[in-house]
């Protein structure tokens, strides 16, 4: 009896154990102490049930009390209607269907074919008895009548007027027969198949329901505006009504953050995207733009910024924040950038607004005249050059003047422009190469000059250096004075020959300056009267200074080695008295060679951070820079990280426990307590050896007591600090041994 | 002639290094125990524990140096006695 009622009981609780729906619920995001800059936030919630998920709800706790905050309902098509719409020959339609209704349904939607005709849709129990009538709204009926799960139900429509007609089904529901309960064989319905089926589907009709969920799993989604730092759950239920809420709360950090940057733009422009974190102080910030990540520099205030050349493209742009707390990193959400196009170009119908007009002289009559233009180059952009584009023009048409057009018109374009330019024969070609030059839409007027063919000589201009060695790569140029201005009428760059040829007028004085970086500019005025010319340029008499002269900087962490699964700041910071910083960073190296960005900066002592979790590294590279006159100076260091698995357990725990515990008071103890302990022990080691054997010497006992102390005071760190000077009883007690020592000596 | 002295002391090494390896073995079973023991002796929290708790928490810290200590002290004793032999 007693065997029986164990069983029974046991069956009980196996059964209870089965029919209790088992429903885990997440919060999947925002994740636990993560933090929200911006409103709304989105909360995504999800649920795994062994029996239908109904809905998810989202729970807060921002009153002080925990409160709903919204639910939703998840939603599926009913897979288990079936049914079928039949058109007559005649105008007369009807249409049918059958259908079981499912748990939770909470309503009911009978969609028709567009074509369809009817105007109102009944809905019967099974055995015929009308529940309701609705009528078309566009292609939808919807019915609001309550139905009962698993009890079925069927539908059927029919234009007003027309004669009623009860539809039958089979038991599957599959197709549909006539009154008697016979498949469809009539004519007057569009014929049937091989096995007596109806063949003509005018049109199919659908069923749907919201409210009905047939999957297991489900996840939904909560835009929420966030007003302080609160805790947050989410509650999933089944359709048995069976509910549970995430495991654990979250709590999320809202902290209001203002986003700086231009919503429209255009190419190769310089814009700045700023970040204003209001109450928390990131490590560190970074952009990342259009899948490219770039670090911000902290300009204090909790103002982070970027200032990045947009690239080429005329579409949006994406780009989000990333910044660093605690070693975890967070997002921003996504952000868009209007990117739009420039162009530089000749002007035409669509591009009209000029803003280079080029015109031609005679050197030496100054009157205009027309030219061909048979190769030229305009590289340009908005921003600072690092993102450019290139436009590429040939005319060999004679015409006196070449405007070029840009947009977009209310910018500065910048324009690095190089164009030969000659009329034939009659006036040999000369080059315009201009250095970086800023053009607006009010149009720039340039003269480009030519030299006839019977005014000119052509002189050809060799650089050597001291050893005689022809020296390519030099920018050369010639200016003579035109109407009282000074103008260069022609501009080259010494080949690998080391020479440069230029068409001048041997009339008139030119002065002739030719540079190159390294060497120290030449400048001569003469008249060129001969067709070639050898120029001697020497090399610069700079003094190349040490890349470090002045400069002063530091490396966080300060220990020797570090400890793993820790998270440290590493940072670098830089001042120099000597050298003007371009810019410092750095860069951490991991064993296996990835690098972790650390970022850089361009102001001087701007410490730049980085927060990160070493795990289980082995070793920590830290490769730093900063960069002088566009010469980089590169070094590193490295961290050996400890593996603290195996070193809770050492006699170093002893110490550090007896050090904390003798600070908290262990018995009483205070300063003195110590003092009184390394006296003991002192006093009881030298007993011991003096007694058992025999040390008696004044340096053997000296050495010993410096040796306790030493262990206790600069190993253990036990004794604390006289007067704020740390070690001194070591060192008093090591200055004994030192006396002690050269007394012995002197005996 | 075999020399017993000798082949005495072999044994003792090899006896030595065995009794260390096991004894040093033995060690794994005592680092889940030591670390029990701080955990629910509160041992890194000071200032909620009381004296002898503290004390107990400084015998636990010991334990592990101390059974090393022990293990090299008995070992090098196999070794050392039949040097006195």
């Amino acid at each position: 009896m007693k065997r029986n009622s164990v069983i029974l009981l046991l069956g009980i609780l196996l059964i209870s154990l089965v029919a209790a729906a088992t429903i885990t619920t997440t919060l999947i995001s925002p994740e636990d102490n993560s933090y929200v800059l911006e409103n709304p936030a989105t909360f995504n919630c999800s649920i795994s049930s062994d029996g239908i998920a109904k809905n998810v709800s989202l729970y807060s706790n921002s009153t002080g009390i925990w409160h709903l905050n919204e639910t939703k309902n998840f939603t599926s098509i009913s897979t288990d209607a079936h049914g079928y719409g039949f058109t007559t020959a005649s105008a007369t339609a009807w249409w049918g269907m059958k259908f079981k209704a499912n748990e939770g349904r909470e309503s009911l939607v009978f969609t028709k074919s567009t074509s369809a005709t009817p105007t109102n849709a009944k809905l019967y129990w099974e055995n015929g008895t009308e529940i309701e009538t609705i009528a078309f709204i566009g292609n939808n009926a919807t019915f609001t009548s309550n139905l009962v799960s698993g009890e079925e139900y069927r539908i059927e429509a029919s234009i007003d007027g027309a004669s009623s007609y009860t539809l039958a089904y089979n038991d599957s529901g599959a197709y549909p027969k006539n009154q008697d309960g016979i498949n469809w064989t009539g004519s007057s319905i569009g014929g049937i198949d091989a096995v007596g089926n109806p063949t003509r589907y005018a049109n199919f009709i659908s069923l749907t329901s919201a409210g009905v969920s047939t999957q297991s799993s489900n996840s939904e989604t909560f835009e929420v505006n966030l007003t302080s730092t609160t805790e947050w759950n989410c509650l999933g239920c089944d359709i048995d009504g069976t509910c549970e809420f995430a495991g654990d709360n979250s709590t999320v950090m809202f902290s209001e953050t203002l986003f700086t940057y231009n919503e429209s733009t255009y190419e190769t422009a310089s814009e700045t995207f700023s970040i204003d974190f209001s109450d928390i102080s990131p490590y560190s910030v970074y952009l990342n733009y259009n899948g490219t990540e770039y670090s911000a520099t902290n300009t204090g205030s909790g103002i982070w910024n970027r200032t990045i050349d947009i690239l080429t493209g005329n579409t949006t742009r994406n780009f989000f924040w990333r910044y660093i707390i605690g070693g975890n990193s967070y997002y921003s959400n996504n952000k868009t950038q209007i990117v739009g196009n420039i162009s530089f170009t000749f002007c035409n119908a669509t591009y009209s607004d000029d803003f280079l007009n080029i015109s031609f002289k005679d050197e030496a009559d100054l009157s205009y005249i027309n030219a061909t233009i048979p190769l030229s180059s305009f590289v340009y952009y908005l921003g600072s050059g690092t993102v450019n584009k290139t436009y590429s023009y040939t005319n060999n048409t004679n015409n006196y003047n070449y405007s070029f057009c840009a947009t977009p018109t209310d910018r500065v374009i910048k324009v690095l422009p190089y164009i030969q330019y000659k009329q034939g024969t009659t006036y040999p070609q000369r080059i315009w190469d201009a250095s970086v030059t800023n053009y607006i839409s009010t149009v720039t007027n340039k003269i480009l000059y030519l030299l006839g063919s019977d005014d000119g000589i052509y002189v050809t201009f060799q650089v050597i250096n001291s050893a005689d060695q022809v020296i390519s790569g030099v920018s050369a140029s010639a200016t003579r004075s035109i109407s009282g201005s000074d103008v260069i009428v022609a501009t080259g760059t010494t080949g690998d020959s080391g020479s440069v040829t230029f068409w001048l007028n041997p009339d008139y004085e030119h002065t002739f300056e030719f540079t190159k970086t390294g060497l120290t500019d030449y400048t001569t005025t003469f008249a060129p009267t001969q067709s070639s010319y050898t120029i001697t340029m020497g090399a610069g008499t700079t003094t190349q200074n040490s890349t470090i002269r002045g400069i002063d900087y530091s490396i966080l962490p300060t220990e020797t080695f570090l400890l793993n699964d820790s998270i440290y700041t590493f940072a670098f910071n830089l001042t120099s008295s000597y050298w003007e910083i371009g810019e410092y960073g750095f860069n951490l190296r991991l064993a296996n060679g990835t690098e972790i960005d650390g970022g850089s900066t361009t102001n001087e002592d701007d410490q730049i951070e980085l927060n990160y979790n070493i795990t289980n590294q082995t070793i920590i590279y830290i490769d730093y820079y900063w960069l002088i006159e566009g010469n980089y100076t590169n070094a590193t260091r490295y961290w050996v990280v400890q593996n603290t698995d195996y070193t809770g357990w050492s006699i170093k725990t002893f110490f550090t426990d007896l050090g904390t515990y003798l600070d908290s008071g262990l018995f009483g103890l205070d300063n003195f307590g110590r003092y009184l302990i390394a006296f003991l022990v002192i006093f009881i080691s030298v007993g011991i050896m003096q007694y058992k054997y025999g040390v008696t010497s004044q340096l053997g006992i000296t050495s010993l007591i410096f040796g306790i102390i030493f262990f206790f005071d600069v190993i253990t760190g036990i004794l604390p600090s006289i007067r704020g000077i740390p070690n001194l009883p070591t060192f008093l007690a090591g200055l004994i041994l030192i006396i002690s020592i050269f007394k012995e000596v002197q005996r | 002639m075999i020399n017993k002295k000798a082949q005495s002391m072999g044994l003792a090494i090899m006896g030595t290094i065995i009794f260390i390896i096991i004894g040093f073995m033995c060690i794994n079973f005592l680092f889940n125990e030591v670390d029990t023991a701080r955990s629910e002796l509160s041992c890194a929290s000071p200032d909620d524990i009381s004296d002898a708790s503290k004390l107990l928490c400084l015998i636990v810290d010991i334990t592990i140096p101390y059974w090393i200590w022990i293990i090299l002290t008995i070992g090098l004793g196999f070794i050392l006695v039949r040097l006195t032999l």
